[in-house]
């Protein structure tokens, strides 16, 4: 990470409650921010509000109350300067791995030869060169999440909003992807906040952990794990360091499941 | 159908109507009714006349108007009826009601108010078809994978685009 990292701020959340209709409480006064350029990860017991998170964040939900600032202005709906990654992938079924790709820039009414390009370079950058013409039901779990983050980075957002992406993914395949999108990530620049339930993905992937306490949730901790990535895939998940982080993430998490 | 290990086709049931129709005819036990033989025998001519050209106009134009209007407004109703609570729980009821009630019994009296013109058909067209057209549609919208909508609203797609794009597509069968 750059030295200007930490020091600007992307995302601001300030005491951000939501209340669903009938009264369920899944956020209890979330407080954290997100660093400019970073890897955010939010992590929580199931049905903690990680996701509901996200979805203000990304102006998809309505926060009951509370304040969430994208570049120091409110969040009012979705935004260019946010791109979602969805769980399920959210492909359309009738259309090709191209024209998916390439379908925010649709929505923003560029010509179709001008998104088709930036869409086949971003095809190519994900490592599905080839399967342009493909429709999402010829491709594997994991391909079809590659075409949903290529359709994420092809709108040239500045945060990227990762709602659980490798969670239909094989074990295999989710490290190779995370790999991956480390190394997409080096390139873009981007600001992601990135929710999972894996203790061992966040720490892997993140620059921060926002741990997040049982529903109605408020933030438990934050970490920054500062795992050292110069060695290989296979070096850093047996780093003592690595281990740490993640044992002490998961005695957090602990107290909350047995309370 | 099997009969004695051999596939009857459906349309072979239709022969055996033929055949009493035939049998009822010939032994002219109906007035009104003329033997298979010689309707079919009478066809070739029928079809040829002008007014059998004329009626079959007729007959497809209020077709495709009455249909027209149905898709319109039973496409319309139904995209109203999945995406807004109170027009659902309203229109509901009423469209579930004409769709299941037996419409034959009400083109006398359409007759009655409207004559035996162009219109009638029409109307009755409409009739027939409208309740169908918005359930389905209302179904078909409903069951639209609410990820696919919230994909769209988060790449910066407004309401048009929105339905356009996206619902009225995954909403086809």
């Amino acid at each position: 990470m750059t030295a200007s990292a930490g020091t600007a701020t992307a995302v601001r959340i300030a005491d951000l409650v939501k209340e669903f209709p009938g009264g369920v409480r899944a956020l209890g006064g979330l407080t954290f921010e997100v660093p400019r350029g970073e890897l955010t990860s939010i992590i929580g017991p199931s049905g903690c509000g990680k996701t509901t998170t996200l979805k203000i964040i990304g102006g998809l939900v309505d926060a009951t109350s509370g304040r969430v600032e994208v570049d120091g202005g409110p969040v009012a709906g979705p935004g260019p300067d946010r791109a979602f990654v969805f769980q399920d992938f959210a492909l359309l079924p009738w259309a090709t791995v191209l024209r998916n790709v390439a379908f925010g820039l649709e929505l923003r009414g560029l010509p179709k030869k001008e998104r088709e390009d930036t869409a086949r370079g971003y095809v190519d950058k994900v490592g599905l060169s080839g399967f342009e013409d493909s429709y999402p039901h010829q491709l594997s779990g994991g391909m079809r999440q590659r075409v949903g983050l290529a359709r994420a980075l092809a709108v040239d957002a500045d945060i990227l909003l990762m709602d659980e992406p490798f969670a239909s993914v094989d074990e295999q395949i989710r490290r190779q992807f995370q790999d991956d999108l480390l190394r997409l990530l080096s390139d873009e620049r981007k600001t992601v906040i990135f929710v999972t339930h894996s203790i061992e993905e966040a720490v892997y992937v993140s620059d921060q952990v926002v741990i997040l306490t049982r529903g109605p949730s408020s933030v438990s901790k934050v970490v920054r794990p500062g795992i050292d990535r110069s060695g290989g895939s296979d070096e850093i998940r047996r780093d003592p360091a690595y281990l740490d982080w993640v044992e002490q993430i998961w005695h957090e998490l602990r107290d909350y499941l047995e309370r | 159908m099997e009969l004695r290990g051999h596939r009857i086709p459906m349309a072979f049931s239709l022969l055996v109507w033929f055949a009493i129709w035939e049998v009822v005819g010939q032994l002219e036990l109906v007035s009104l009714l003329p033997p298979f033989s010689e309707v079919i025998a009478a066809l070739p001519e029928v079809v040829s006349s002008e007014t059998f050209a004329e009626a079959a106009r007729i007959t497809l134009e209020a077709f495709l108007i009455g249909m027209g209007l149905s898709f319109t407004v039973g496409i319309g109703v139904g995209v109203l009826m999945a995406t807004s609570r109170a027009v659902g729980s309203v229109m509901g009821m009423w469209v579930n009601i004409f769709e299941s009630s037996p419409l034959t019994a009400i083109v006398p009296a359409l007759m009655a108010l409207l004559g035996f013109g162009l219109e009638t058909m029409i109307v009755t067209v409409f009739l027939f078809s409208v309740w169908v057209i918005a359930l389905d549609t209302q179904v078909g919208v409903e069951r639209v994978n609410p990820s696919l909508i919230e994909m769209g609203r988060s790449f910066g797609a407004r309401r048009r685009a929105l339905y356009s794009q996206i619902v009225v597509r995954a909403a086809l069968p």
